[in-house]
């Protein structure tokens, strides 16, 4: 079982290590939340 | 320059040959465009938003408790929603959960007693927090018939008050008193039947032309394909140009493109070959979605000429965005990356997701800046609004400029690459 952690371990850090990753777990969705929070943000004076 | 296109043509060969990709991406647009019909369309169609669900909770159990369903389904909005009654919150609370209802009203006990005594009487709203639209139309409805009611209320206080005294004496009514209760009541009603106009009332709607049969662009799924089907049409041929000149970089990490060059075609015609395959295949692929939705969507393929002027233009943005991307990128992944990033931020600027129509007026604008953008909404003036070449040569021009400008870009980077 501890060389499954390992492994596991060892792979999640090689993933987070890729750009790619970094921009669609952290920057892709704060893009999307931006975006569409100005989109839909409840009009002013209601 | 015959170097090129004999380049060029042996790319597409290829392609034809192994197109297992390309189709998968051709996939997109239309199956989004068949999702968002089934999404949106009929109610587009139908020109109403759908009815909302309003779940309907009597604790008094009385005969003025039982009467206000009636009244709540025969008001004015009663096109807008749909009541259903329910025995009690846990009912309400399930169906809520699976999202099956917009809100709850509830006549609390006590409510028939509060009205006759003209003390507060009051119903409880329970907005489904999982849901916008429809508690918003429920709480309408609701404010709506509250305030008849309340005027009703008043012109009939006499009555009413007849009513509890006849209940606080606890016996029973005489034929006379029966006679001027109902009198009271007919004459609040003939009182405020003005309000009886809000039943029929109708709005007419002079339309000059051939568009006086219509109303709206969801009258047809033609229009309503016309409307949607450009933006993905946009945003699938962004992934197949990237698809496309990737097959370009591989073959240079693979050293075919080195293998080439030392031939007598030279750096340029490999350049222009590479240019010529994807502005070609991206152009083919977008005809062939034109076509598809003109017979499979029934989209009226208005104006060919300014359809593929517009067309050409963002063929040619397309493939030099992703030629650009792999010119300066040194592997597949990192060209991949980039050029996913570039697509989606422009997809979501441009209104491939959300129409540009909806956005506020500083995205608007920035939406037919980008060339995404601007070719979707050219498409959208074509198809729908029957804009002639003159109306959309603004977007038209927009397109082409950044077409010619990227294009250019990776020619340059590229040919500075292959020198060094």
């Amino acid at each position: 079982m501890r060389n499954v952690a390992v492994i596991a371990w060892s792979d999640i850090r090689r993933v987070l290590r890729e750009r790619e990753s970094l921009f669609w777990l952290f920057v892709g969705p704060l893009i999307f939340t931006i975006f569409f929070g100005l989109l839909f943000r409840p009009a002013q004076g209601r | 320059m015959p170097a090129a296109f004999t380049i060029a043509a042996h790319h597409i060969r290829r392609v034809i040959r192994n197109p297992g990709l390309i189709l998968l991406l051709l996939a997109i647009p239309l199956t989004l465009a068949v999702i968002e019909y089934a999404a949106f369309g009929r109610t587009a169609a139908a020109g109403t938003l759908p009815p909302a669900t309003v779940l309907f909770l009597d604790e008094d159990d009385t005969l003025l408790s039982s009467a206000l369903p009636q009244v709540f389904s025969g008001g004015p909005a009663k096109d807008f929603f749909e009541l259903s009654q329910v025995p009690d919150k846990a009912e309400a609370a399930r169906l809520f959960r699976r999202g099956q209802a917009a809100a709850l009203i509830v006549v609390p006990k006590g409510f028939q007693n509060a009205v006759l005594e003209g003390t507060r009487a009051e119903l409880g709203f329970y907005p489904n927090p999982v849901q916008s639209v429809g508690p918003e139309i429920a709480r309408s409805m609701i404010e709506m018939t509250a305030l008849i009611g309340n005027g009703l209320y008043a012109k009939a206080l006499d009555p009413i008050a007849q009513i509890r005294t006849l209940m606080q004496a606890n016996r029973e009514p005489t034929a006379d008193e029966v006679a001027a209760i109902s009198r009271g009541f007919f004459e609040a009603g003939r009182r405020f039947s003005s309000l009886q106009g809000l039943n029929g009332l109708t709005v007419g709607v002079k339309r000059p032309g051939a568009s006086a049969v219509k109303t709206g662009f969801g009258n047809e799924p033609g229009q309503f394909f016309a409307y949607v089907f450009p933006g993905l049409v946009v945003f699938g041929l962004l992934f197949i140009a990237q698809a496309l000149a990737m097959r370009l970089m591989r073959d240079r990490l693979r050293g075919l493109q080195r293998r080439l060059v030392i031939t007598p075609a030279g750096p340029t015609a490999v350049i222009m070959g590479g240019v010529i395959y994807t502005v070609v295949a991206l152009f083919a692929l977008l005809i062939f979605l034109a076509l598809i939705g003109a017979v499979v969507f029934r989209i009226q393929l208005r104006d060919p000429a300014s359809l593929i002027a517009i067309g050409a233009g963002f063929a040619i943005f397309a493939s030099g965005l992703h030629l650009l991307s792999m010119a300066l990128a040194t592997s597949d992944r990192g060209a991949g990356f980039v050029g996913s990033v570039i697509v989606l931020v422009l997809s979501l600027v441009g209104g491939s997701f959300v129409p540009a129509e909806q956005f506020p007026p500083f995205l608007r604008s920035l939406a037919v800046l980008v060339p995404n953008g601007a070719a979707q909404q050219g498409f959208i003036d074509i198809l729908v609004h029957n804009a002639s070449l003159a109306a959309v040569g603004g977007r038209l021009a927009i397109v082409w400029a950044w077409g010619l400008t990227v294009m250019g870009l990776a020619v340059y980077f590229e040919q500075r690459r292959l020198r060094s």
